[in-house]
């Protein structure tokens, strides 16, 4: 079977640093109890943002020009595309909600925050974790989950986007 | 609160629990052992102190070459002579040398053992561009003409990026070899195949050359490990040999070339203007453009006349790179306290007369590269040089350059740099391309350092430059402006630590799948917090300026780093190491629990009133609250009151006052002062628990319920006798209220909600978002309205 190839057109792309490249992202993933919601928080590099959100767009996405709605409602189809959340016995993708974002540009990172309602709690379920890897062949990303005292650090490395959340002993 | 215990003085009683402490001691010192069969043994090249030893040697491989640079193909087409001393005790019968350029070739292993992209229905336009390119574009390098000094042909052998050459004698420990050969390559271009190197063709056509890694390059011979005859597959960068190098570089007649080493041909290759403004700018307060904007502009449409051949020379280097294009502008300044050859420190300020030059420090971009880099760049030299001097030793070399190029995002060479970053095209720039480029200068031009004279083997361990070189970057970001915005620091570097699929930072450079945060972020926040936090500065300074200076223009190991590092501070960080570096745990230490202890002083007037007191200070529970009320029998019927209805438990009978009596008398024959009985001390035992593996010391904060704090410092030897548990004991007048471990959150600890005592929890980054969201909105509608900014 053929499966059609899209290649994404790019912005000019300034790589972060240094000889060897980087590309990662980390994220905290919080089930408020109270709530019972996956409260989120993904530190990704700005301009490795912008150059998805250009792609994904099909033209050129800043933090800085972009008017900050559109931004953010692009924003959010990102992650609602990238970034999902099984729950437990489910075969459906939660949709998660927008909470906002922060830029601290010096340090060329922006945090995104969101949320996900998930009334039958955390365990067992799937987090799919896609961002930036249609971007970064070599993009590694990952994710601190805990839900009360208990924790665990899930990877997500080229190629393995999907992990359930199962918390070690 | 604990309760109150009372603490036992008997001396049986306090040696049994010293005892107990050694009986759960024996079952874990692992991670606080010496490092032993994981260090090589000393050897006569490198001793156990860390330094180079008495019989320490290093080959060395000279070259002369000529090079030239053809514009329309993008071709470079070389030839050399190299001699290669063997200082080594040992007979060569074949010599390695390193052909990167065939990285680019069709058959590389770069090429073929590639990762497909993870998501092969959607992936990025730069990774397809690199596959299209790699079926256009093969290097296509070919070597020819190796012959020895009398002109016979020597057998080679090309395994992909190597190549053997095999000598018609054996040369003899001592002796010396002369070659020559002769090669061309294509050129890799920006698009598809930009790594180390580049041509980049502007928008107006014209190219940009960063040149590098572009010449047949003896590999490094060690004591350690033979031929480093690593293939380059991408990460490892290199590792050479030093040498002097003589270099003629034919370019297209309007070009200014950039390269290692000194000019030695100004007057047939520059102005009279631009060699009066070198010589200006040797003295000068800020950068002097040696090339013109106005001058490169004139030069855009500007064809060729013919070739001019620039001459350079570069002594002691471990490699030789350069830079070329007509589009070129170049500003300069000399650097202000630093001379070539460095000035000689002697005692009572007194030096000689002989005339040093200043170290020229130097920029070449393209106008694409103002407004940034014509104010960053040299200052970031010159203020890379002030810091990394300091805290080494004083840059050798009379140039340090840095060329703006279309590279990855920097890479460094002996005395030369390429840095990617660049405003945008109107001449804006967002913040994060200012501190990214001045950021990356400071790094690339700091590799002078590291690796570049502290010569340690890229093949092999990529901490040892980029770890060491990051680390002393923070160093000087820290010296450029205050609260610099640093990327790599004991806070950040917690997400990465909680992996748990983590490979140790000794791991060989190609097998590490994240090399930013294993390479570069965990060595230099690990060596931030050995300064900071385990040596202090005055300690950590000196052994590290002692490894710069063993180790200048030689190739040290890891294990003369860290024998060095103990060695110069007189400390024993066998455990620093073996936590950080060889190991993937991580820092989590936690309070488990402290205990309040109380004196008993055996005195029953004093002891059995107070435990009265405590029996009467419980709560009441709800059944003896509501019972309270109900009438009692023994009222209606006085006479079933007897002595122990009215007794007081606190009365102190005479065989309690006896027993007492002969303690004491006890104590004074063993000539004890019973007064010690009644010391007025709070006794409080912290009970710290080591969770992530990594042994680290313990900053402790105590607050006191009278508002006082105190801060300890307890050294990591404190988990020697069990690195999973450990306990500190804490004599004060005072009443403890809280304590907090790693009060700065300094350490890297993963798990920060266990460092406190009584526990508090710790918001999560997105908590406090969505709290200073919160708040905002309510700041905003009470205060009065802004005026309006003045454009």
């Amino acid at each position: 079977m053929r499966t059609s190839l899209v290649a994404l057109v790019l912005g000019l792309l300034v790589p972060a640093a240094i000889a060897h490249p980087v590309h990662t992202s980390i994220a905290d993933a919080d089930y408020n109890r109270a709530t019972k919601k996956l409260e989120v928080a993904v530190r990704v590099f700005a301009d490795d943002f912008e150059a998805a959100l250009s792609a994904v767009s099909g033209k050129k996405i800043s933090l800085e020009r972009t008017p900050p709605a559109e931004f953010d409602a692009l924003a959010l189809r990102y992650l609602r595309e990238r970034f999902t959340v099984i729950p437990t016995g489910s075969n459906q993708p939660v949709s998660l909600t927008w909470v906002g974002r922060e830029l601290k540009d010096a340090a060329n990172v922006v945090w995104l925050y969101f949320e996900v309602p998930l009334p039958g709690g955390i365990e067992g379920a799937r987090l799919r974790h896609a961002l930036l890897g249609e971007v970064f062949p070599d993009q590694l990303n990952s994710v601190r989950v805990r839900a009360g005292t208990r924790q665990v650090t899930l990877l997500f490395p080229p190629g393995q986007a999907e992990r359930a959340v199962t918390f070690p002993p | 609160m604990p309760r109150r215990a009372p603490l036992p003085l008997q001396f049986a009683a306090l040696l049994a629990f010293s005892a107990s402490l050694l009986a759960f001691a024996a079952s874990s010192v692992e991670k606080f052992q010496q490092l032993d069969q994981l260090l090589p043994s000393p050897s006569p090249q490198r001793t156990a102190s860390g330094a180079p030893g008495a019989a320490y040697w290093q080959n060395r491989a000279d070259y002369v070459m000529e090079a030239s640079l053809d514009e329309k193909q993008h071709r470079l087409t070389g030839k050399g002579t190299i001699t290669y001393h063997n200082a080594s005790p040992d007979t060569l019968t074949y010599l390695w040398l390193q052909l990167d350029p065939n990285f680019f070739s069709h058959d590389a292993d770069s090429r073929t053992l590639a990762k497909p992209p993870a998501d092969l229905t959607k992936f990025p336009y730069r990774t397809l561009e690199e596959i299209v390119t790699a079926e256009s574009y093969s290097s296509d390098l070919v070597v020819s003409d190796v012959k020895d000094a009398t002109g016979r042909a020597l057998r080679h052998t090309i395994v992909k990026t190597m190549m053997r050459v095999d000598l018609p004698e054996p040369l003899a420990p001592g002796a010396k070899v002369v070659f020559s050969l002769a090669w061309t390559y294509k050129l890799n271009p920006w698009k598809g195949s930009a790594f180390r190197t580049s041509y980049e063709v502007l928008d107006d056509g014209n190219s940009l050359y960063v040149i590098a890694q572009w010449f047949p390059r003896l590999a490094a011979y060690t004591d350690y490990t033979g031929w480093q005859h690593k293939q380059y597959l991408g990460t490892g960068e290199f590792t050479l040999e030093f040498g002097d190098y003589d270099v003629r570089l034919t370019v297209p007649d309007d070009h200014t070339v950039a390269s290692t080493g000194a000019l030695l041909n100004p007057d047939a290759v520059l102005t009279a203007a631009q060699r009066d403004r070198l010589k200006q700018a040797e003295t000068a307060k800020a950068p002097v453009f040696i090339v013109t904007p106005e001058e490169a502009k004139a030069l855009e449409t500007h064809k060729p006349s013919g070739t001019k051949t620039w001459h350079f020379r570069a002594e002691n280097v471990r490699d030789f790179a350069f830079a070329s294009s007509r589009r070129f502008i170049w500003d300069a300044m000399g650097a202000a306290g630093h001379t070539h050859p460095p000035t000689p420190v002697r005692a009572g300020g007194v030096t000689d007369r002989m005339y040093r030059a200043p170290v020229m420090a130097m920029s070449f971009y393209p106008k694409e590269g103002m407004p940034l880099w014509d104010k960053y760049s040299t200052h970031a030299i010159v203020h890379t040089l002030d810091v990394y001097s300091k805290f080494s030793f004083p840059y050798p070399y009379p140039v340090a350059i840095s060329v703006n190029g279309a590279v990855g995002g920097g890479m460094e060479y002996p005395m030369i740099c390429f840095n990617r970053p660049r405003p945008e095209t109107d001449g804006t720039y967002p913040k994060r391309t200012k501190y990214g480029l001045i950021g990356v200068i400071i790094h690339e031009v700091g590799h002078n350092y590291f690796p570049m004279i502290v010569n340690s083997d890229e093949r092999q361990w990529t901490w040892m430059d980029e770890g060491i070189n990051s680390f002393v970057q923070m160093l000087a970001h820290e010296e450029w402006e205050k609260d610099w915005p640093q990327s790599r620091d004991a806070r950040t570097l917690t997400a990465y630590m909680r992996r748990t699929d983590r490979v140790p930072v000794m791991t060989n450079s190609e097998s590490i799948a994240d090399l930013g945060l294993n390479s570069y972020a965990q060595p230099a926040v690990a060596l931030n917090i050995l300064r900071d936090v385990v040596l202090g500065r005055e300690l950590f300074d000196h052994a590290f300026k002692t490894y710069s200076q063993r180790w200048m223009f030689k190739r040290p190991t890891p294990a003369d780093f860290f024998r060095t590092m103990e060695d110069a501070s007189g400390v024993d960080l066998d455990w620093f190491w073996r936590g950080w570096f060889y190991s993937t745990d991580r820092v989590d230490l936690a309070i488990d629990q402290v205990r309040w202890l109380q004196l008993d002083s055996k005195d029953p007037a004093v002891e059995k009133p107070k435990t009265e007191a405590d029996k009467k200070a419980r709560p009441l529970t709800t059944t003896r609250t509501l019972n309270a009320e109900l009438p009692k029998r023994i009222d209606r019927f006085p006479e079933l009151r007897d002595f122990y209805n009215s007794h007081d438990e606190a009365t102190v009978l005479p065989s309690d006052q006896k027993k007492f009596e002969a303690l004491v008398k006890e104590l004074a024959e063993a000539k004890i002062d019973p007064a010690l009985l009644r010391t007025p001390r709070n006794f409080y035992l912290i009970d710290l628990a080591n969770v992530g593996g990594i042994v680290m010391p313990l900053p402790l904060r105590l607050e006191f319920t009278d508002g006082s704090t105190e801060e300890l410092k307890l050294g990591a030897e404190l988990w020697r006798y069990h690195t999973g548990k450990c306990s500190k004991l804490i004599m004060t007048t005072k009443e403890l209220k809280s304590v907090t471990l790693d009060p700065r959150d300094e350490l890297a600890d993963c798990d920060l909600e266990n460092n406190f005592w009584p526990r508090r929890p710790v918001k999560t980054p997105f908590q406090l978002f969505r709290d200073e969201q919160e708040k905002n909105p309510l700041r905003e509608l009470k205060k009065p309205a802004a005026p309006e900014a003045k454009k």
